[in-house]
């Protein structure tokens, strides 16, 4: 059984009633149930480099993708949906499963044979420094 | 740091979303807490409601003095729940928390003479 909630805006402090829904008269109310297909991602500056960082709880390392070329990064993954055994059943299901799309559009350039990238505990940081033609230029005054 | 007694500081709370499956033995249920670590991650069991918490991981460094967030989530649990053989695992930004049964509420296989 697969049960989904409609998103509402900001309730809090509620609290489920998943194991014994006769115990609420009315239904948990979520906010965080987005039909998500799209990672949440922070961009930051930092010198000489520009990290991006995606949110990818439940995706393995081998189910994600980064291409990258000059100004725009694309992050691509799965997140698999679990099969359930016999005698197994949704109790909830909040988690979107499936393709995830998200693409970057870089603040400048980047130097596409320096970029790195770690996948940890759901986030998968990549490292852009900035290539040679969008740095700062000193011009000396003769 | 986000334990309220600093009063300067609005803690967001944001609510997990969950995943559960009831296998024959258990409650599976798993919480998307991406960029944590297990030792900062809280669970307990009080008064028959599963609480699990943590400070959001400021990864990407966009927490200011002021805000700070928080992962949290509360569970009723039913009476067939045994809470003193709770486990609970963190791995890929997923806590998974298996909530066994109680004995006397497993399914029994009863043999006819």
């Amino acid at each position: 059984m697969v049960v989904r909630f409609q998103p509402i805006t900001n309730i809090f402090d509620e609290i489920d009633s998943i194991f014994n829904p006769v115990a609420v008269p009315f239904p948990a109310i979520r906010w965080t149930n987005r039909d998500r297909r799209f990672a949440d991602i922070s961009v930051k500056e930092s010198g000489e480099q520009v990290h991006v960082y995606a949110e990818l709880p439940g995706v393995a390392k081998e189910d994600v993708n980064v291409n990258i070329n000059e100004g725009t990064l694309v992050i691509s993954a799965e997140r698999k949906q679990p099969e359930l055994k016999e005698n197994e059943q949704w109790i909830r299901n909040e988690v979107n499963y499936g393709k995830i799309e998200r693409t970057v559009q870089l603040p400048y350039p980047a130097d596409v044979e320096k970029v790195s990238a770690t996948h940890e505990q759901g986030i998968l940081h990549i490292v852009l420094p900035k290539h040679e033609n969008a740095k700062p230029k000193q011009i000396s005054i003769r | 740091m986000t334990n309220g007694t600093d009063e300067k500081k609005t803690v967001h709370t944001i609510t997990p979303v969950v995943d559960i499956v009831e296998t024959a033995k258990s409650y599976v249920v798993k919480l998307d807490i991406p960029g944590s670590v297990k030792e900062k991650i809280k669970a307990s069991i009080e008064n028959n409601t599963l609480v699990i918490s943590t400070e959001a991981s400021d990864y990407a460094g966009t927490d200011s003095a002021e805000t700070a967030k928080q992962y949290r989530r509360e569970f009723l649990l039913a009476k067939d729940i045994d809470v003193d053989t709770v486990d609970a695992q963190y791995d890929l930004g997923v806590l998974t928390v298996t909530l066994n049964k109680k004995k006397q509420f497993l399914p029994k296989q009863i043999s006819i003479n």
